[in-house]
């Protein structure tokens, strides 16, 4: 029954990552309407900034983590711009498939820049392990726990206690009205996708010391944080908490208790009962009209 | 309306244009030099495997270009009367067997190669077995199965003791040190699946236990930590992580990180990256199955020939990087290859080349890593010890010396 | 109908020739290229009768190519019929998992649909991983046969060993299934179809059952996405887990979108470019990712209409301008 315990923690710590991809997510398909499929292919940018960052220059790692998730929110800036902004009037698939070619972009790049070989991030803390009584968990990983409760809090105060943040959830709620009441959509599109960006650059720059660098590494995060948001509800952060802690767990207890392989496929399987018979998730506002 | 005709045609022409351009290209590839063709995974997963393949290849071109075969022959190969430059074609098969036939296919078909080194996998060398004998190209596939040499493939030649019969020597020292509880993890890959089972039958035959055996796809897994946790409840003695180089150390890494306390063994795919990775001294009293240039690395006073220290430097000096374990087990076949060629006094043939691959190796004058000296009718090269090493003060000592008997082998 | 003198079926009829001309005055690795392209054709144009022509943004086709795939090695080995049996079979197999996927996945709409029909091929490609016993896991099939010898009428007979013949085998199926596809958009059921990529809740107040035409366009496709599959099979004797993994599906779209998703040489453009061109310049797989995006990139925003699409507008247009000259301008 110890083990049990032991999955929760594991599953709690990968579920960090999943929260983290998920709100951006989310936060992006709320008001941008576009399920941003290059969000993991972002993550891996961060970890991979972070990566050389500390490595070859010697950064602190703390310094590199701020670095990096700033670089990242510049990078959404740019592929705003660059990308979401000329299809924005477009119909829906367009932005879908520009997300796409995002991600073949991403990868293409980190292929030809980082080279294929996966990469190991080493830093002074890499090997140390926090127990208790018979929990364990790699110090890193305790680290994510810590920093991904960070993050979301100073997102809720964000969006609960700002005015940006208020811009944001009414445009999220409804664009239109929100247009009414003389906010600047546009400028609120581009602050989304920014903050989603940011927030995956965290992410990676949190989990990297923890795995194995690839260029393809986002792409399984990212599946699990769609599934995420669906369970959660499109455009919920709340939703997209819960839903990526509960399948970060249930992806835990699944790769221990029936078989590792198989653990993908139930967390898949968990998205589309969930599609069939509640579409609009948990916290979801009402089904997305297309 | 004419017009709309003429811009069709337009690029249709350029369309044809392209493809002939394409077809053209092709033809003026063949030329003077003798390619060799290396198949290898540059990309996915398994790229840090693939890319010391074709770095180890090279440098066994190289040398021969150089010096020739037997250091003073050269240079290149002298077949008959016409000397040879040795030129490498390689294909990136991301270690996905459908590509590496394909990759065969290419290198045959457009290079006109006779001999091939890769790819790396069972997987992909069996693939690989269903096309190479209609191409007529001899090669050393890297697979670590026992049923590789067994399917009747007269020009496959299978550079190294498949693993399983490691299993037995595996087993019987966990034993004797008294490991008695295991848990094994294995890829599900046929070649690491048959080795834990085939340590599992021997542990439990001599009074062990297996407690957990579990199989994964480590290609697309990048979390170990439910599977170790799984294992911790069983309270194993020690675990074997039966798999390639950098997943055993990740696999072994997040062992420690749920708390396990107790021994490992490992594969001889344990090399210099998973050392760093993991650090030995977290790792006191586990065992690994070594071929010696592991050992030599750390003791090269012990290697007597000296040829598995000399690549060792040569290597990080050419590449300042480690190499992967199985990355240079295709070394040793390139340079027989070379030889056979100018034994057999062929190129193309590859019927003859493989027959005259016994011969190269019986010479016993190739600067080869492994000192293997002949090779069965069943293409497997054999001669070469294997150890067992245990891990004490963040070094290794040496266990035992073994062979696997020739007989069992055929 | 357009006439068969118009620049359409001059072109088509180019094509064919070039097509079939080609791999005579090559050799062997560039026609099995072709031949891949052929392949992959098949499912760019299986995409764009659900896409194109419904509307549909599927991003499952992956897994009928594996099920196509697997069926064909698995029926023809474990069974122990020859090839036809087992290839009629693996596309009714196909076209059998298309109508129950489609049943659940269609009710659904917009990010949704493409969501389930992603997390279909996922699981599909983990299954063909996963299961082992009987997929064969990593190691994947080997022993996908070719075609059986087809007795010819003036005595001997039609032998598939060769690449070439293969390739001319899948280039008939790619003009077969082109063909049904063309019958199909100009029927009634394909007008329907259209009018459900327009408006889906149009289309339902006007009395359309759009969830049977929506269903029949998926099975459909499911269908010729198998066929694409069984070919693949055959082709190369050897299959492995790859072939279902569901980035295939982005793959697809990419050359659709490219293309020109809603027109009939769309697909077979597309596939083109993105297969042929980088191979033709040897550029390092890694390399072909970035430069695949980076093209689809330029396209869904500048020509989201792909390369047949623009083509059309641009033609029509400069076909307007003929017209006025020869008429005088209104």
């Amino acid at each position: 029954m110890v083990e049990l315990a032991q999955y929760l923690l594991n599953g709690i710590s990968q579920g960090c990552v999943y929260v983290l991809l998920a709100s951006g997510l989310t936060i992006i398909m709320g008001i941008l309407r576009v399920p941003n499929f290059a969000q993991g292919h972002l993550y891996m940018v961060a970890a991979y900034l972070g990566f050389y960052m500390v490595m070859s220059y010697a950064t602190n790692y703390w310094l590199a983590l701020v670095l990096a998730t700033f670089a990242l929110g510049i990078l959404g800036l740019l592929v705003y711009f660059l990308v979401f902004y000329p299809v924005r009037n477009a119909p829906e698939v367009n932005l879908f498939v520009a997300a796409m070619a995002l991600l073949m972009i991403l990868e293409g790049g980190a292929l030809s820049l980082f080279g294929t070989e996966s990469k190991w991030f080493l830093i002074p803390w890499s090997r140390s392990v926090l127990s208790t009584g018979s929990l364990s968990l790699q110090t890193q990983r305790v680290i994510v726990i810590a920093g991904t409760t960070v993050v979301m809090l100073g997102l809720w105060f964000f969006i609960k206690k700002t005015a940006l943040g208020a811009a944001l959830e009414a445009t999220a709620q409804h664009r239109e009205g929100a247009l009414l009441c003389g906010i600047k959509v546009d400028r609120i599109s581009a602050t989304a996708f920014v903050v989603g960006t940011a927030l995956a650059g965290i992410a990676g720059v949190l989990i990297g010391p923890a795995v194995l660098l690839e260029p393809t590494m986002g792409m399984g995060p990212l599946l699990v944080a769609f599934s995420a948001i669906i369970f959660g509800g499109l455009g919920s952060i709340a939703g997209a908490v819960l839903g990526s802690l509960l399948l970060g767990v249930a992806e835990s207890l699944a790769s221990g208790y029936i078989s590792a392989t198989y653990s993908l496929a139930f967390v898949f399987a968990i998205m589309i009962v969930m599609l069939l018979f509640r579409p609009k998730g948990l916290f979801g506002k009402e089904v997305w009209r297309p | 309306m004419a017009r709309k005709l003429v811009s069709l045609f337009l690029a249709v022409f350029f369309v044809v244009g392209l493809m002939c351009a394409l077809a053209h290209a092709q033809e003026s590839a063949a030329m003077k030099s003798m390619k060799i063709g290396v198949i290898s995974p540059l990309s996915g997963p398994l790229t840090f495997v693939g890319t010391s393949m074709l770095r180890c290849v090279e440098l066994a071109v190289k040398s021969i270009n150089e010096k020739g075969t037997l250091g003073n022959n050269g240079p290149g190969l002298l077949v008959g009367n016409q000397r040879y430059k040795l030129e490498i074609v390689n294909y990136d098969d991301a270690a996905d067997p459908a590509k590496s036939v394909a990759g065969m296919r290419k290198l045959s078909e457009m290079y006109k190669v006779s001999v091939v080194l890769g790819p790396f996998g069972t997987p992909q060398v069996w693939a690989t077995q269903e096309v190479n004998q209609e191409l007529k190209v001899l090669y050393n596939g890297l697979s670590t199965a026992d049923e590789s040499r067994k399917k009747g493939n007269a020009l496959y030649i299978q550079e190294r003791v498949p693993g399983l019969y490691f299993g037995d020597a595996m087993a019987e020292t966990s034993i004797e040190k008294g490991y008695k509880k295991a848990a094994v993890l294995t890829d599900i890959n046929q070649a690491y699946l048959s080795w834990g089972k085939r340590f599992q039958s021997k542990l439990e035959s001599l009074g062990g236990q297996v407690v957990a055996f579990e199989s994964v796809d480590i290609k697309h897994t990048n979390d170990y930590h439910s599977i170790m946790t799984n294992f911790m409840a069983k309270n194993p003695d020690i675990i074997f992580v039966a798999t390639y180089e950098e997943p055993t150390a990740l696999a072994i890494n997040h062992a420690l990180d749920v708390g396990y306390k107790g021994k490992f063994m490992v594969t001889s795919d344990w090399g210099v990256k998973s050392e760093k990775i993991v650090g030995l001294e977290r790792m006191e009293g586990s065992l690994v199955q070594a071929m010696v240039h592991t050992y030599y690395r750390k003791y090269p006073d012990q290697d007597k020939r000296g040829y598995a220290t000399a690549f060792i430097k040569k290597y990080a000096e050419t590449y300042k990087e480690d190499f992967a374990q199985p990355g240079l087990s295709v070394y040793d076949p390139a340079w027989m290859f070379a030889r056979a060629m100018e034994i057999s006094g062929s190129v193309n043939d590859a019927y003859a080349i493989r027959a005259a691959c016994p011969k190269a190796l019986q010479e016993g004058k190739l600067p080869i890593i492994f000192p293997n000296n002949d090779v069965l009718k069943n293409g497997l090269m054999v001669g070469a010890p294997e150890l067992l090493l245990e891990v004490k003060g963040g070094q290794y000592k040496l266990l035992k010396e073994f062979h696997v008997p020739r007989s069992i082998l055929e | 109908m357009k006439g068969i003198t118009s620049p359409q079926a001059a072109g088509w009829l180019l094509a064919l020739i070039v097509a079939v001309l080609l791999p005579l005055f090559t050799g062997g690795y560039l026609t099995s290229i072709l031949l891949l392209i052929a392949a992959w054709s098949i499912v760019a144009v299986s995409l764009n009768l659900l896409y194109g022509y419904t509307g549909q943004l599927s991003l499952g086709h992956s897994a009928f190519l594996g099920i196509g795939a697997y069926a064909l090695a698995l029926i023809a080995v474990k069974v122990h019929v020859g090839f036809w049996p087992a290839f009629f079979a693996a596309i009714a197999i196909s076209g059998l998992f298309g109508f129950l996927i489609g049943i659940p996945a269609l009710k659904l709409r917009g990010p949704y649909f493409v969501l389930v029909t992603l997390g279909f091929a996922a699981i599909v490609g983990v299954i063909a991983l996963a299961w082992t016993g009987l997929t064969g896991g990593a190691n994947g099939l080997a022993g996908a046969p070719r075609p059986t010898p087809i007795p010819l009428p003036w005595g001997g007979r039609l032998k598939f060993d060769s690449l070439l013949n293969m390739y001319y085998f899948t280039l008939f199926f790619l003009i077969v299934i082109l063909f049904i596809c063309h019958r199909l958009v100009h029927s009634l059921i394909g007008r329907t179809f259209i009018a459900i990529s327009h408006d889906e809740n149009l289309a339902e107040s006007l009395g359309i059952n759009t969830m049977w035409k929506k269903l029949l366009s998926f099975t459909i496709s499911a269908v010729f996405a198998g066929v694409a599959g069984a070919l693949y099979a055959s082709y190369n004797s050897v299959i492995s887990p790859d072939i279902a993994y569901f980035t295939r599906g982005m793959d697809v779209l990419a050359c659709l979108i490219v293309g020109g998703a809603g027109t009939m040489a769309g697909p077979i453009i597309g596939t083109f470019v993105m297969t042929a061109i980088p191979e033709a310049l040897q550029i390092v797989p890694s390399l072909r990712t970035l430069i695949n995006g980076f093209i689809l990139m330029l396209f869904i925003i500048f020509l989201p209409a792909g390369i047949a699409g623009g083509f059309k507008a641009f033609s029509s247009r400069w076909g307007l301008k003929s017209e006025e000259r020869r008429h005088g301008a209104p």
